[in-house]
C-alpha cells in the first residue's frame, strides 16, 4: 500500500486520465476532521460488471498495461480507506466517465499521512496526456483553483525541467501564507 | 514566498528565458523517463520525479532535460524505474532509484556522461514499450 | 514386464541443480544404446534427503546407493551395473574417503536412526505418476474415510494418533479440525500453509516435490471432515518445481476421479486451487497468509477470532502446515494406533529437519520425536566438518534460540525445545561450529526480522530495528554494556507485546545467545575482539616481521591496495585502509600475515 495521502490521489487520477478523458476534475478538502478527495472524469468509464471487477486486486482491463496481471490502485485505496474507518464510493457509467470519492478521517490512527500537496498538484499535473486538469483545493491557506491548460501555457510547457522547475515554485507559493 | 498570480507567473518565465537564450544550448535535448504505475508510486517514484527536476534545475541543466512520467515500465520489482536517453550515450533504465539518487544520477550520468553501474537493469520488453 | 533393475535418480531440487535430469538423460540415452533398454527401468524420484552427497542415484535390486554422480557415469553404471550386475565401486558411498570401505545402504549412518513417515515415499516414487504412489497405499486413507468413516469418525481417530500441527506451534490437529467442524455455516475452507519461509528450511518442498499426492488425499481428508468444498494451497512462488509437480498431481488425481466431482463415486466434491506466495515471510503466519489469500497485503490480524471460526473470508477454516496433512494421510492408511506408538508421550509421531550449516551430512532427516540432538547432529549428521567444535545449533529458524553442548542430551519435542528457549519452529535446524560468531548470526536474524516485518504493529516494526542498530554497534566493536540490558528490556518487551509470532520471537536469536554466550558479547564490546573472527570490523590483519620473507605475494593479492614493502624486506599492511578481506592471509604460505 502507499504511505502517503497523496500517493493513493496519484495512483486513482492516473486511472481517470488513461481512461481517455477529456477533462479530469480532482478535489482536495482539507478540513479539520479529515481529507475528503474526489476524482471526476469524462473517460470511457464502466459497465456494472468492469465496476465490480475493478475492485478484484487480480483484475485488470488488459488494454493500459500489456503483461500487468495485476490491477492494484483501487483494491489499495479501499483497504487503506476501510482499515482507517474512512469512507468510499465509485460510481461509473460506461460512455460517460467515472467519479472516484474517498475521504480519510484525521482523527484514525491509520490514516496515512497527508504528504506535501504542491509535490501531490505537482504530480497531477505532470500526468502525460492531451487531456484538461481542474484542480480544487480547499485548506487551512485558502482554496483555489488551477487549470492544466493555463499553467502548461505560463510556465512552457509540461515537459522542460525548466518549466517545471518553475511550477514547482509557483504551486509552493500557492500553499505559503499570503 | 508570496501567492503568486497567473500573471506573476509568466513574466517569471519570460524572464528565465532571456537569460538562458543569452547561453550556447549545444545539442539535442536529454530525456528522462519515471516509471510511475502503482508500483512504482507505492516505491517513491514520485519522490524521485520531484528529485530529479530539483537536481537538474540545480545543476543549471533546466533547459536541456525533459522529463516524463509514465505508467509501469515492467520492472515492479525494481521500481523505482528511471530511464535516460542522452544523446551519445547507450539508453539505459535504472532500478532501485529512490530519491536519493538523483543527485548521483545529474551528476555522473547527465553531466559527467558516466553510467551508474549499481542501478543498471533491463530495457524493458519490447511489446511494453511500443504501446 | 518384468524389469531386471530400477534405477532410481534423484530429482529434488537440491540435485536437479547439479545435473539430476542430464543424469537422468544420460542414463535414459545409455540404455538404449547399450541395448538394454527393455530391461531396466529409470525412474525420477524425489528427495532423498542424503543432499549432502548428492546427487544421488540407487539401483535396485542391488540397493546400490551411488553418491555424487556425474552425468559422464552414466555410461559406466549401466554398462556395470544392468548389462554385467556388477556394482561400480568407486560410486557406493563411503563412510570414511580413506579406508573407501564401502557402506550398504542400510548401514549408512545418515539413514540408521532415521524413521520415514512424512518422507515415506520419496526417494522410492516417482512423484510425477500416481499410478506409484497408488501402489504404495496411496488414496487407501481416503477411501476409507469416505466410505467407512464418518467425519467424527476421523476426528476420534486424529485424537489418538495424538499429531500435533507441524508449523511450530504443535497444536492438537483433531482438536483444529474438531473446531471447524463445529463451526456454523455451508462454506468452509481447508488451507495448507507451504509457504515455508524459515532460512534454510526445505523440509516442505521436498516433501511436495518428492510426493504431492500425500498432501492432496489429506486436504481431501479434511474436506470431508469438516465439511469443506473448497482448498487452497498457498505456496511461496520461490518453489517452481514444487509448484509444478503440484499442478501435475492435481491433474492426474482429478482423471482419476480422487479429487472434483463425485470422489470416488462417494458424492463428496473437493477442489483444490493453488495459490502462489509473492517472497512475504510473514505470510506464512496464518492470519497474514488468509489476507494474502483474500488479495490484501498480509498482515496479520489480532486472534481471537481464530480461523477455525472466522478465517478465509470470514468463513471457518482449518490451516494446517504441510506436514501435518503429509502425516495425517499415512495415519489414515495405516491407523492411528501404529502412529501413537512412534515418538514420545505428548509429542507422538515423526519430525523432518533440514539439517544444515557446519555438519559434515547436510540434508533433509526425518526421526521419532524422542531422539536426541546429540544422535540427530553427531551420529545422523555425522559431526562437525572438518572436525572443527561445535558450538551450537540453531533450531526454528529466526524466531529459535540457540541450544549448546550441555543440553544435546534431550530428547526432542515441542516441550523440551521451548523449556531450552528455542522451539520446534517448523524444523530448519543449523549447525554451528567455533567459526561463527554469535552477535553476528542474532544480527543476521534480526536483519531478516527488520526486513520482513509487516510493520503493523509498533513493539515489532520498531523494536527489530532497534535491536538491530544495537546488534550492528557491537558487531562494530561500538558497543557498551548498557546496550545488552536495552537488548534484553527490548527483547522482552517485543515478545510479550508484538501482534503476531514474528514479532513475538524476533528477540529469541538474540536473548537466547546474550544467555549462552555472554562473555563473547563482552569481548566485543570490552575488548573489541571477535574470537570468531567473523566481525570484519574487529579483526585487524597485520605482519609479523619476523616471518615475512618479504615475497610480495600478499601485496599482489590485495585488491586495495595496502600492502607496501620492499623486495625480501618485511612488508606492512596499511590498516587504515584495509577492507578485512582476507586475502592476504589466504596468500601468504609462510603464516606470516596474522589475524587478530
Amino acid at each position: 500500500m502507499h504511505y502517503a495521502l497523496g500517493d493513493y490521489v496519484l495512483d486513482i487520477t492516473q486511472n481517470a486520465v488513461e481512461a481517455g478523458s477529456r477533462e479530469v476534475v480532482v478535489e482536495l478538502v482539507e478540513t479539520e476532521g479529515g481529507f475528503r478527495v474526489a476524482v471526476r472524469d469524462d473517460g470511457r468509464g464502466m459497465t456494472r460488471d468492469e465496476r465490480a471487477r475493478a475492485l478484484d486486486p487480480f483484475y485488470t482491463d488488459g488494454t493500459k498495461h500489456a503483461r500487468r496481471k495485476v490491477g492494484l490502485g483501487l483494491p489499495f485505496l479501499v483497504e487503506a480507506v476501510e482499515l482507517a474507518g474512512g469512507s468510499w464510493s465509485l460510481e461509473s457509467e460506461k460512455g460517460v466517465g467515472t467519479v472516484v470519492e474517498f475521504d480519510f478521517p484525521s482523527a484514525s490512527v491509520d490514516s496515512p499521512p497527508v504528504g506535501s500537496v504542491p509535490d501531490l498538484i505537482f504530480g497531477l499535473l505532470c500526468l502525460p496526456g492531451d487531456h484538461e486538469m481542474i484542480v480544487r483545493r480547499s485548506g487551512p491557506r485558502g482554496s483555489y483553483e488551477l487549470r492544466r491548460s493555463e499553467l502548461a501555457d505560463a510556465v512552457g510547457g509540461l515537459e522542460r525541467v525548466s518549466s517545471l522547475a518553475l511550477l514547482k515554485e509557483y504551486l509552493a507559493s500557492m500553499e505559503s501564507d499570503e | 514566498m508570496a501567492k503568486m498570480t497567473l500573471e506573476q507567473l509568466r513574466k517569471l518565465r519570460e524572464e528565465k528565458k532571456q537569460d538562458l537564450s543569452r547561453r550556447e544550448v549545444e545539442g539535442k535535448e536529454i530525456q528522462v523517463i519515471v516509471g510511475m504505475g502503482t508500483c512504482g508510486i507505492a516505491a517513491g517514484a514520485k519522490q524521485t520525479f520531484d528529485a530529479i527536476v530539483e537536481q537538474v534545475a540545480e545543476a543549471g541543466l533546466g533547459d536541456k532535460v525533459v522529463i516524463r512520467q509514465t505508467g509501469c515500465m515492467g520492472l515492479c520489482y525494481v521500481e523505482p524505474t528511471v530511464e535516460v536517453a542522452l544523446p551519445g550515450m547507450p539508453t539505459v533504465i535504472y532500478g532501485k532509484m529512490t530519491s536519493g539518487y538523483a543527485k548521483e544520477l545529474v551528476k555522473k550520468h547527465l553531466v559527467e556522461h558516466k553510467l551508474l553501474d549499481d542501478h543498471i537493469f533491463d530495457r524493458p520488453a519490447a511489446d511494453i514499450m511500443k504501446k | 514386464m518384468a524389469y531386471k533393475n530400477f534405477v532410481l535418480v534423484c530429482a529434488g531440487t537440491g540435485c536437479e541443480s547439479n545435473k539430476g535430469i542430464e543424469i537422468y538423460e544420460a542414463l535414459q540415452r545409455e540404455a538404449e544404446a547399450q541395448g538394454v533398454k527393455d530391461d531396466v527401468q529409470i525412474v525420477k524420484t524425489g528427495c532423498f534427503g542424503f543432499c549432502e552427497k548428492g546427487p544421488i542415484v540407487k539401483v535396485l535390486p542391488q540397493e546400490s546407493f551411488y553418491v555424487e554422480v556425474k552425468p559422464e557415469d552414466a555410461k559406466e553404471i549401466i554398462a556395470e551395473q544392468v548389462v554385467k550386475g556388477r556394482e561400480v565401486k568407486r560410486l557406493l558411498y563411503k563412510k570414511d574417503a580413506k579406508t573407501a570401505e564401502t557402506v550398504k545402504v542400510e548401514d549408512i549412518e545418515f539413514y540408521q536412526k532415521q524413521f520415514r513417515v512424512v518422507l515415506r515415499n520419496c526417494g522410492l516414487i516417482n512423484p510425477e505418476n500416481i499410478d506409484e504412489y497408488i501402489a504404495r497405499e496411496g488414496y487407501t486413507g481416503l477411501e476409507k474415510a469416505l466410505f467407512k468413516m464418518k467425519p467424527d469418525d476421523v476426528i476420534a481417530e486424529l485424537k489418538v494418533s495424538g499429531l500435533r500441527g507441524r508449523g511450530g506451534a504443535g497444536f492438537p490437529t483433531w482438536m483444529k479440525w474438531d473446531f471447524t467442524k463445529k463451526a456454523p455455516g455451508d462454506v468452509k475452507y481447508v488451507v495448507c500453509n507451504a509457504d515455508e519461509g524459515d532460512p534454510g528450511a526445505y523440509m516442505n518442498r521436498s516433501t511436495i516435490e518428492g510426493d504431492p499426492h500425500s498432501l492432496i488425499e489429506a486436504m481431501t481428508i479434511c474436506g470431508y471432515t469438516i465439511g469443506s468444498h473448497q482448498g487452497f494451497i498457498y505456496i511461496r512462488a520461490e518453489y517452481p518445481l514444487a509448484v509444478e509437480r503440484l499442478k501435475i498431481a492435481i491433474k492426474q488425481a482429478k482423471e482419476y476421479g480422487l479429487l472434483g466431482t463425485n470422489i470416488l463415486g462417494s458424492g463428496f466434491d473437493f477442489d483444490l486451487e493453488i495459490r502462489l506466495g509473492a517472497g512475504a515471510f510473514v505470510c506464512g503466519e496464518e492470519t497474514a497468509l488468509l489476507q494474502s489469500l483474500e488479495g490484501k497485503r498480509g498482515m496479520p490480524m489480532p486472534k481471537p477470532p481464530f480461523p477455525a471460526t472466522c478465517g478465509l473470508w470470514k468463513k471457518p477454516t482449518v490451516i494446517n502446515n504441510v506436514e501435518t496433512y503429509v502425516n495425517i494421510s499415512a495415519i489414515m492408511a495405516k491407523g492411528a494406533d501404529w502412529y501413537s506408538k512412534i515418538g514420545t508421550e505428548k509429542s507422538k509421531g515423526t519430525k523432518t529437519f533440514a539439517l544444515t550449516g557446519k555438519v559434515a551430512n547436510s540434508g533433509l532427516v526425518e526421526v521419532p520425536m524422542g531422539t536426541t540432538l546429540r544422535e540427530i547432529i553427531f551420529d545422523i549428521g555425522g559431526g562437525i566438518k572438518g572436525g572443527k567444535k561445535f558450538k551450537g545449533v540453531q533450531t526454528g529458524g529466526p524466531s529459535g534460540g540457540i541450544i549448546t553442548e550441555e543440553s544435546l542430551d534431550q530428547p526432542i519435542s515441542y516441550e523440551t525445545l521451548t523449556a531450552l528457549g528455542s522451539m520446534m519452529g517448523s524444523g530448519g535446524m543449523i549447525i554451528m561450529d567455533e567459526d561463527d560468531c554469535v552477535v553476528d548470526i542474532a544480527k543476521f536474524y534480526m536483519a531478516f526480522c527488520v526486513d520482513e516485518s509487516c510493520g503493523k504493529c509498533a513493539p515489532c516494526r520498531i523494536g527489530t530495528s532497534q535491536m538491530h542498530a544495537i546488534l550492528e554497534k557491537i558487531t562494530k566493536g561500538q558497543g557498551t554494556e548498557e546496550d545488552l540490558d536495552k537488548l534484553e528490556k527490548i527483547g522482552k518487551s517485543m515478545t510479550k507485546a508484538a501482534l503476531c509470532m514474528l514479532g513475538g520471537s524476533a528477540a529469541n536469536p538474540t536473548l537466547s545467545t546474550i544467555r549462552h554466550f555472554r562473555e563473547e558479547y563482552l569481548e566485543h564490546i570490552r575488548d573489541h575482539k571477535c574470537r570468531a573472527g567473523k566481525c570484519k570490523d574487529l579483526v585487524v590483519y597485520s605482519i609479523d616481521p619476523k616471518k615475512c620473507i618479504g615475497c610480495g605475494l600478499c601485496a599482489r593479492k590485495c585488491p586495495v591496495p595496502c600492502i607496501s614493502g620492499e623486495k625480501k624486506q618485511p612488508h606492512v599492511i596499511d590498516t587504515s585502509k584495509c577492507l578485512k578481506c582476507g586475502e592476504c592471509f589466504k596468500a601468504c604460505k609462510f603464516g606470516a600475515v596474522v589475524k587478530n
